[in-house]
C-alpha cells in the first residue's frame, strides 16, 4: 500500500494504482474525458492534469501511478488555465449547439464544459464534415461530434478484443472508423455496444434509445420482453460453453417448464432480439429446448429453495401453466398446496390444447412430476363449481382455470350440425374421443390455435382442409413457421376473408366468404372492414371449426365478480391479483384472456408471491440455481460474425408427419445449438461496464 | 550471422564502453549520449529496440541513411538489442514511405528485424528503447571501427552528409542573400550561422537557408501544415493546436491575420511542448515560436500592414506592367490563365487587378522584365489603349 495525499486528503491506496481512479473512488473529483475506469489510461485529453509536489509542471493523473509519499494538487490557477485551454482546443472541432444533440443532458463533454468553463469565441471553429453513418444496424456513428477521446477504440480493442474500431485519417482529419470505412457488419463487428456505452458524447449512439429507468431493458431486450424475465443471455452463454445443465438451471430460476417452453413458447424474446437487426434473430427457443433436453437436473433437482412448512393451506383451481407454477412456488414457500383439475391429467392447454405433435404429453407429465415431487397434491377429475366454499377448508384459493370455452361467432348457420369449437375439438382429439369432424373442414381463424385445429384435422384424416381468416397474410397472428408447415401439409390458407354465412339446412354444406380490401381499427378502436364488391364466393365443407378465440367457462354463479369477456376481475392485472372475495386470487388466461404459456407462468409467479405475502411470508420466491457464470468481457474477433445464419431445426417432411401425432421437429443438432448460441451479441456484457463518473455525482461531497 | 556472434563475443559491457568512448550522440530527439541512453534502458529493463525517425520529422531526409546502408541500421538495432538482451527488434519506416520499407525488408529479415510502416505509437512502445535510424547506423559503425563523429546534415535538400563536429553552419551553407536559417525544428536569424553544427539542434538533418524571397510566415505555415498532415491526431494539443496554428499562419499570409494570433501562438505552442507524449506534439510548434522570436518584424508586417516583405505571399503583393519598358509583344497576355491582361500588338499592356491571382506566369515569359511584382505601390499605368513609347506619367 502507498500513502498518497490528494488536496490535503491522505489516502491509503495500492502501490502503482491509477491516481485518477484512486481520487474518484475516494470521492475526490478530478475532471477527465479520455479516461474510463475499465480502459487503459491514454492521457490525451489533458483534463485530469494535476501538480505533483517536487515535480515541475503538470502531469495527467490518469497515467500517474501511486507511490508512497506522493503529494498532488488537483486545483491551481495554472491547472485551471491549462484545462480551460485544452477544453477550448477540444471544442474547436465539436458542434457548438448542444440543444440539438440526442445526448443532451447525458453528455459527459457537456458536463465537463459546465465544470471547467472554457473560454469561447477566441479560436477558429470548424465543422469536420463527416456525414452521419446510419447504415449500420443498432449503432449510429456521427463523427462530427467526436472529440477523439479514443474510449471506443480501446473498448473495442482492449476490452472486447473485437478490433473493429480504429483511428483513421482523411483530409487531415483524424476520425474513428473501420478499416477502409467498411460497414460494421463487414468489418466483423460483434455489436456488443461497448463503444456506444463508453462514448462520452453523442458520437456513437444506440439506434434504440436507452436511458433512464428503461436503460437495462433496452440494452437486454430479450430478457425484458420475456414475461417471466428469463435471463436469456446467461443461459445462451452456458449453452455456448456446452453446459446445458447450468443453462437449464438458469431457465428454472424463472419458469418450472423449460422443456415445454423450449418446444412451444411463443418466444417474444426473439422478436426483440437485437441480433434480428443485424441479420436474423437468435433461435432462443431452440437453444432453450436443447438446454432442457440436455439437462439431468444436476443443479436444481432436490436443491433450490424449500422453506419449512407454515401450516397454511392453499387450493389452486386449474392445473394449467399458471396454476401449476403458482402451486410450485407456494409449496417452496412452505405452504400445503392442492391443485384441483377438472380433467383427468394436469397441464391444462399444455395437455389438451396444444397438439401432441408440437408438445409430446410425456414432456408435460415429466415437468408436472417435478411439481408433484416438490409436495404439491394433484386432485384430478375434480371440477370446482363454487370456489368461495373452498375458503372453509383453505387459507387461500387461486383461480387459474384458463379460458376453456370456444367462441362461436354470431353469424347465420353458426349452430348447424357440423359446426365445432376449437377447444372442444382439440380436447376431444387429445383425449382420443370422437370429434364429430367430417371429411371437408373449414377452420375459421388465423391464430396458432386455428392452425392447431387445421393440422389436427389433417392428422385425423380430413381430406380437404381450408383455413380462412380476416387478417391479411402479413398480419396473421400465427407464427410464420406454423403457416408454412400447414401449407406444406396441403392445408389451404385464405387470408383476408369475411365469413358471410355458414350454409346448409340442418347440416353444414360450406361457408360463404367475401374478400377483404382493407381491415383496420379506427380512432375509436372499432374494427373497420372494407369488402371487395362482387367477391362473394363459397367453399364446400361438411365441418366448420370456429377458432376465433376462447373465454373462461364461468358464470356469475361462481361467486366472483366477472370482468370483460367473462374474465375474473382482479384489482390489478400485474400487481394485485386479489378478486372480489378476500382470500381468493386469480391468475393466468382467466384474468387477461388467452395469451401464452410463458405469460401464464409469469402470472402464476406473481400470484404465488402475492399469496405468500397474504399468508404471512415475505413474498420472495426468487431462487438461485445456476452456478456462477464466467462471462469473459474479451469476446474476441470472429470472422464473418454478422453474417452467421440462424440455426435451423431438423424437421420431418410433410408426407412423413401429416398423418400422425408424432413430434416432427427434432430441434437443432448439438453442434448446431452451440453454433447458434455463439451468434448471441451478449448484450448483457455491456451492463458490466462501469458508468461514467461526472462531477454532479461528487458535488455534495465537495460542499 | 557473424556480426551478431561478434557482438556476443564482445559482451554488453565492452559494447557500452565502446559507445561511451566514442561519445556517440543520439541523432534524434531528445538527443543525449547514446551510452547513457543504453545504460538507462538496461536499467529500466526495456524489452525491445526500435529504430525510427522522430515522429516530428516531416522532411525525412535522414531516411537516406537507411536507404544508403540498410545493413548498418539493422546491425545497429541488433547491437542495441544484444545490449538489452532482447530479440525483439523493430524498424519503423514512416507510413508514407512503404517503398522504402519494401526495399529494406530482406535485409531486415536477415537480422530478425520486424519492419513496420507506421507512425510510432509511443504508448505502445513504453517498454521499447527507441533510437534514431541514423544513430543505429552510427552504433554499427562504432562496433566495426569505422565510425566518424559528426552530424548528419542535408543542406537545402542536397544529399545527406556527415559533417564533422565543430564545423560552423556558415561553412556548409551558401549564405548569399540569406536572412535566416531553418535548422532542425527551429528557425534562426542569420547570425546563428556561426553556431557549430552539433549545437544547432539538427535532429532531423535539415538545414535550409532562408533568402530574401522566402517568407518566414509562409514557410512556417507550410511546415505546420506538413506536421498537421503527419500528426496521428490522437492527442488534443497536437491535433487541435496544429490546426489552430496552421490556420492562424495561413490567415496571416492571406492578409487576414489578427494581432492576437501572436499571443495565441505562444499560448498554444508553449502548452503543446509539454502536453503531448511524442516528439510530434512537443516540437511541431517550435517552428512557429522560433519564427516569431527571430522575425517579429515580418509577422508585424503581415498582420498590421498586410504586407509580405519577401513578396512571397501573393495576396499581399501587387503586380503591374511597367509602361515605360513594355514592348507590346503579347506574350504575357497569352499565358495568363485568367485572361486578366489587356492589350494588343504594339500597345502597352495592362493587368486587370480584379481577377488576377498573382500567379506570376506573366512575369516568367516577359522578355523585358516589364512585369513587376512588388509589395509597394503601383505607379500610374495607361487608362486607355496607348501605343508603345507614347505613355507619359
Amino acid at each position: 500500500m502507498a500513502q498518497i495525499t490528494i488536496d490535503g486528503i491522505r489516502l491509503s491506496v495500492p502501490d502503482g494504482a491509477n491516481v485518477l481512479d484512486c481520487a474518484l473512488d475516494n470521492g475526490i473529483y478530478i475532471p477527465h474525458l479520455c479516461h474510463h475506469k475499465d480502459l487503459s489510461p491514454l492521457g490525451s485529453c489533458r483534463m485530469c492534469i494535476v501538480e505533483v509536489e517536487g515535480k515541475e509542471g503538470v502531469t495527467p493523473s490518469c497515467t500517474l501511478k501511486a507511490e508512497d509519499g506522493l503529494v498532488i494538487r488537483t486545483k491551481s490557477p495554472e491547472i485551471d488555465r491549462l484545462r480551460m485551454l485544452a477544453l477550448e482546443l477540444l471544442l474547436t472541432g465539436h458542434p457548438e449547439d448542444c440543444s440539438t444533440c440526442p445526448k443532451y443532458g447525458n453528455c459527459e463533454l457537456q458536463m465537463l464544459i459546465q465544470y471547467i468553463g472554457p473560454k469561447t469565441g477566441r479560436l477558429k471553429m470548424r465543422t469536420k464534415g463527416f456525414a452521419p453513418q446510419e447504415g449500420n444496424p443498432l449503432i449510429l456513428h456521427d463523427m462530427n461530434r467526436c472529440v477523439l477521446c479514443g474510449r471506443c477504440v480501446r473498448a473495442c480493442n482492449e476490452l472486447r478484443g473485437v478490433k473493429v474500431l480504429r483511428y483513421n485519417k482523411r483530409d487531415m482529419e483524424t476520425y474513428v472508423g473501420t478499416l477502409h470505412d467498411k460497414l460494421l457488419i463487414d468489418a466483423d463487428c460483434r455489436f456488443c455496444g461497448a463503444c456506444a456505452e463508453v462514448c462520452p458524447t453523442g458520437t456513437i449512439r444506440d439506434k434504440l434509445i436507452a436511458t433512464g429507468a428503461q436503460r437495462e431493458d433496452a440494452i437486454v431486450p430479450c430478457r425484458a420482453a420475456c414475461p417471466a424475465h428469463t435471463d436469456v443471455p446467461r443461459y445462451i452463454r452456458f449453452v455456448k460453453q456446452g453446459d446445458f445443465e447450468a443453462a437449464a438451471a438458469v431457465i428454472r430460476e424463472k419458469a418450472p417448464f423449460p422443456h415445454t417452453l423450449g418446444l412451444i413458447c411463443n418466444h417474444v424474446c426473439e422478436l426483440k432480439c437485437k441480433r434480428g437487426e443485424v441479420n436474423e434473430a437468435m433461435s432462443i427457443r431452440g437453444i432453450k429446448r436443447a438446454a432442457a433436453e440436455g439437462d439431468t437436473g444436476k443443479f436444481w433437482r432436490g436443491k433450490g429453495k424449500q422453506l419449512p412448512d407454515t401450516g397454511k393451506r392453499v387450493c389452486v383451481v386449474g392445473g394449467g401453466p399458471a396454476g401449476l407454477t403458482a402451486a410450485y412456488y407456494l409449496r417452496k414457500q412452505g405452504h400445503e398446496v392442492t391443485v384441483k383439475e377438472a380433467l383427468p391429467t394436469v397441464g391444462g392447454m399444455m395437455s389438451y390444447g396444444i397438439p401432441s405433435y408440437r408438445l409430446p404429453r410425456e414432456v408435460v407429465a415429466g415437468e408436472a412430476r417435478v411439481i408433484a415431487d416438490q409436495g404439491v397434491k394433484f386432485e384430478v377429475n375434480c371440477k370446482v363449481e363454487n370456489p368461495v366454499d373452498l375458503l372453509k377448508e383453505y387459507d387461500a384459493v387461486l383461480m387459474a382455470v384458463g379460458t376453456t370455452k370456444g367462441v362461436r361467432l354470431g353469424m347465420p348457420g353458426n349452430d348447424l350440425s357440423g359446426v365445432l369449437l376449437n377447444i372442444d375439438f382439440l380436447r376431444n382429439a387429445a383425449m382420443g374421443k370422437e370429434t364429430g369432424m367430417g371429411k371437408h373442414v373449414i377452420v375459421l381463424g388465423g391464430g396458432n390455435v386455428a392452425f392447431d385445429c387445421a393440422r389436427t384435422a389433417k392428422r385425423l384424416g380430413a381430406e380437404e382442409i381450408h383455413l380462412a381468416c380476416l387478417e391479411a397474410r402479413n398480419v396473421m397472428t400465427a407464427d410464420d413457421e406454423e403457416i408454412e408447415q400447414a401449407q406444406e401439409e396441403g392445408i389451404h390458407v385464405h387470408p383476408a376473408q369475411t365469413f358471410e354465412r355458414i350454409t346448409g339446412e340442418t347440416c353444414v354444406t360450406g361457408v360463404d366468404f367475401m374478400n377483404v380490401e382493407a381491415f383496420y381499427f379506427d380512432e375509436n378502436r372499432r374494427a373497420i372492414i372494407k369488402k371487395e364488391p362482387g367477391s362473394e364466393h363459397h367453399i364446400d365443407a361438411d365441418t366448420v371449426i370456429f377458432a376465433t378465440g376462447q373465454r373462461p367457462d364461468l358464470t356469475p354463479d361462481c361467486g366472483l365478480t366477472l370482468g370483460r369477456a367473462n374474465s375474473i376481475a382482479v384489482a390489478d392485472m400485474e400487481n394485485d391479483k386479489s378478486t372480489s372475495v378476500p382470500g381468493i386470487f386469480a391468475a393466468g388466461d382467466v384474468i387477461y384472456g388467452t395469451k401464452s404459456v410463458i405469460q401464464a407462468i409469469a402470472s402464476g409467479r406473481e400470484a404465488a408471491s402475492q399469496i405468500d405475502k397474504y399468508l404471512g411470508g415475505d413474498g420472495d420466491i426468487s431462487e438461485k440455481l445456476a452456478p456462477e457464470q464466467n462471462a469473459p468481457a474479451y469476446i474476441g474477433h470472429v470472422d464473418g460474425f454478422g453474417h452467421l445464419e440462424r440455426g435451423k431445426p431438423e424437421i420431418d417432411p410433410a408426407e412423413a408427419r401429416q398423418d400422425n401425432f408424432d413430434q416432427f421437429d427434432h430441434g437443432m443438432t448439438c453442434d448446431g445449438v452451440c453454433g447458434e448460441a455463439a451468434r448471441c451479441l451478449q448484450c448483457d456484457l455491456r451492463l458490466k461496464i462501469s458508468r461514467p463518473r461526472v462531477w454532479g455525482d461528487f458535488a455534495g461531497k465537495e460542499g | 550471422m557473424k556480426f551478431i556472434e561478434k557482438l556476443r563475443d564482445l559482451g554488453v559491457k565492452a559494447l557500452v564502453n565502446k559507445t561511451a568512448a566514442l561519445n556517440i550522440r543520439e541523432t534524434g530527439l531528445p538527443g543525449g549520449n547514446l551510452a547513457d541512453r543504453l545504460c538507462e534502458a538496461i536499467e529500466q529493463n526495456k524489452t525491445a529496440v526500435a529504430a525510427a525517425l522522430n515522429n516530428a520529422d516531416t522532411d525525412m531526409v535522414l531516411l537516406q541513411v537507411l536507404e544508403n546502408d540498410p545493413e548498418a541500421v539493422m546491425r545497429g538495432i541488433s547491437a542495441a538489442a544484444v545490449a538489452l538482451g532482447t530479440e525483439n527488434k523493430v524498424l519503423y519506416v514512416p507510413e508514407n514511405h512503404p517503398e522504402i520499407a519494401e526495399k529494406v525488408a530482406s535485409v531486415a529479415e536477415e537480422y530478425g528485424v520486424t519492419v513496420k510502416c507506421e507512425f510510432v505509437n509511443l504508448r505502445e512502445n513504453a517498454d521499447t528503447m527507441l533510437i534514431h535510424i541514423a544513430t543505429a547506423a552510427d552504433l554499427a559503425h562504432a562496433i566495426e571501427g569505422d565510425y566518424t563523429p559528426g552530424v548528419w546534415v542535408s543542406v537545402d535538400g542536397a544529399e545527406v552528409k556527415k559533417v564533422p563536429d565543430g564545423t560552423k553552419l556558415a561553412d556548409i551553407c551558401d549564405l548569399t542573400g540569406a536572412k535566416g536559417l531553418i535548422a532542425g525544428y527551429v528557425m534562426r536569424p542569420v547570425k546563428d550561422a556561426q553556431l557549430p553544427v552539433e549545437e544547432a539542434g539538427i535532429a532531423n538533418g535539415v538545414v535550409r537557408v532562408l533568402r530574401e524571397h522566402d517568407c518566414v510566415v509562409a514557410e512556417t505555415q507550410k511546415r505546420l501544415l506538413a506536421s498537421r498532415a503527419r500528426s496521428c491526431g490522437k492527442c488534443v494539443f497536437c491535433r487541435e493546436g496544429l490546426i489552430q496554428l496552421e490556420y492562424e499562419h495561413r490567415e496571416m499570409t492571406q492578409g487576414r491575420g489578427k494581432p492576437e494570433y501572436i499571443d495565441f501562438t505562444h499560448e498554444i505552442g508553449e502548452a503543446m511542448a509539454y502536453s503531448t507524449p511524442c516528439t510530434m506534439g512537443q516540437n511541431s510548434a517550435r517552428i512557429a515560436l522560433s519564427a516569431q522570436d527571430s522575425f517579429a518584424g515580418e509577422f508585424e508586417a503581415h498582420i498590421r500592414k498586410k504586407k509580405c516583405p519577401s513578396a512571397a505571399c501573393v495576396k499581399l503583393v501587387n503586380i503591374y506592367i511597367d509602361p515605360r519598358t513594355c514592348v507590346g509583344c503579347g506574350k504575357c497576355l497569352e499565358v495568363c490563365p485568367h485572361g486578366c491582361i489587356e492589350g494588343r500588338p504594339g500597345y502597352i499592356h495592362t493587368v486587370d487587378d480584379f481577377d488576377c491571382t498573382k500567379c506570376g506566369e506573366c512575369a516568367k515569359v516577359c522578355p523585358n522584365g516589364s512585369l513587376v511584382i512588388t509589395t509597394g505601390r503601383v505607379p500610374h499605368t495607361p487608362m486607355r489603349p496607348t501605343k508603345v513609347g507614347r505613355f507619359r506619367d
